[in-house]
């Protein structure tokens, strides 16, 4: 008698233990779907907002510039414009609104920018940052030399960039995921040959 | 130990249809921008296609992937106008500013395609007057994919989510395009 209640007290313990093995596990299993979801979504949304930003570049005529005292892009609704785009090529400020108004602004998304800790040109030629919009969440390279188009020449077009890290820390999810993956997205916008 | 394996397996599961959804949302989002950007009837017209137009083009792309869901266009369901549109008015003047404004609307697991089309800026006073900021640009569009998907979740308030449906509110926006006369 003793014995079999040995026995069904040892099976249960054991079913105790295994049980608090395996729920760990689980719900880090379905922190891990919820952060792959985040992630899907954040990438898509970038690559989006990247290439309508570096189509919409050619939506302002060739020649316009800004005027003094133009400022644009605030991150979210209602809040301060963060870009000065005063003297940049009209085009430049309409791919940064492009891409501020496709993009969904997360806390838990943080942008290289928002460290201030190097420059994040808006807007770049061969290299050189253009105007004073230093701290942007998207940055395009104006004059692009794509060797790939038109080779051996190759073929001047508007290249965007974006990047992102996902801070897990920021969210509920950080006790399952310690690590914080970067999402990037690059676009490229041949000159479309009837421009204004 | 059964029901966690469950809402594991299910999780799962929804993990990978979310996916399909949301990535048919985004793209459904980024082609209505870049169509609602365009001019309608001529290269200088400064109209942008009517919703109806928008939503044709979107919808296919929609219905194939939103499993067990409605899709619809933001318009008024007794054949009134759409956002945007002249005529149109009360819940319909403007793209519904919350996932929730579609299901009280259009009941649940709806999602609803909008277009908002901003007012064109001023034009740029005549030399030698210096140029105004945003002078003479054209009106932005902004194309929304709102409301709730068909989904297998649970009742989450803290992340909206209601029972079998989550939130979806993706939004794609561009500058009309205009051409030289």
């Amino acid at each position: 008698m003793s014995r079999k209640r040995r026995g069904r007290g040892e099976a249960g313990g054991q079913a105790v233990i295994e049980t608090a093995l395996v729920i760990p596990i689980l719900l880090a299993l379905i922190s891990l779907f919820l952060a792959v979801m985040v992630q899907v979504e954040a990438q898509q949304e970038m690559d989006a907002a990247t290439k309508l930003a570096a189509e919409s570049f050619f939506q302002a005529p060739s020649l316009a510039v800004d005027a003094a005292g133009t400022t644009c892009c605030a991150q979210t609704p209602g809040a301060v414009d963060s870009l000065d785009t005063s003297g940049l090529p009209k085009g430049c400020r309409f791919a940064a609104e492009t891409f501020y108004g496709t993009m969904t602004f997360r806390r838990f998304l943080v942008f290289p920018a928002q460290s201030g800790a190097s420059s994040h040109p808006l807007c770049a030629r061969d290299g050189a940052p253009l105007g004073a919009a230093l701290s942007s969440y998207v940055e395009c390279d104006v004059s692009f030399l794509d060797t790939a188009l038109n080779p051996p020449a190759g073929l001047r077009v508007v290249r965007c960039t974006a990047s992102a890290s996902l801070e897990f820390s920021r969210t509920p999810l950080a006790w399952a995921i310690p690590w914080s993956p970067t999402i990037s997205a690059t676009a490229e916008a041949v000159p479309p040959p009837f421009r204004q | 130990m059964a029901p966690l394996f469950f809402l594991c397996f299910f999780a799962a599961i929804d993990a990978g249809l979310w996916a399909i959804q949301t990535s048919a949302a985004v793209s459904a989002a980024e082609q209505g921008a870049r169509l609602a950007a365009s001019a309608a009837g001529t290269p200088q017209s400064e109209d942008t296609p009517s919703p109806q137009v928008l939503f044709a083009a979107v919808r296919n792309q929609l219905r194939q992937a939103m499993f067990g869901t409605t899709v619809v266009a933001w318009c008024d369901p007794g054949g009134g106008p759409c956002s945007g549109q002249t005529g149109s008015g009360g819940t319909f003047a403007h793209c519904p500013s919350s996932p929730s404004q579609v299901e009280q609307t259009f009941g649940p697991r709806t999602v609803a395609v909008c277009d908002d089309t901003s007012v064109p800026a001023p034009a740029c006073p005549a030399p030698p007057l210096p140029a105004t900021p945003r002078c003479d640009d054209p009106p932005t569009v902004t194309v929304h994919v709102i409301g709730f998907m068909a989904s297998l979740v649970p009742p989450l308030s803290g992340l909206g989510w209601h029972a079998g449906e989550i939130p979806v509110d993706v939004t794609a926006t561009t500058h009309a395009l205009r051409f030289a006369p």
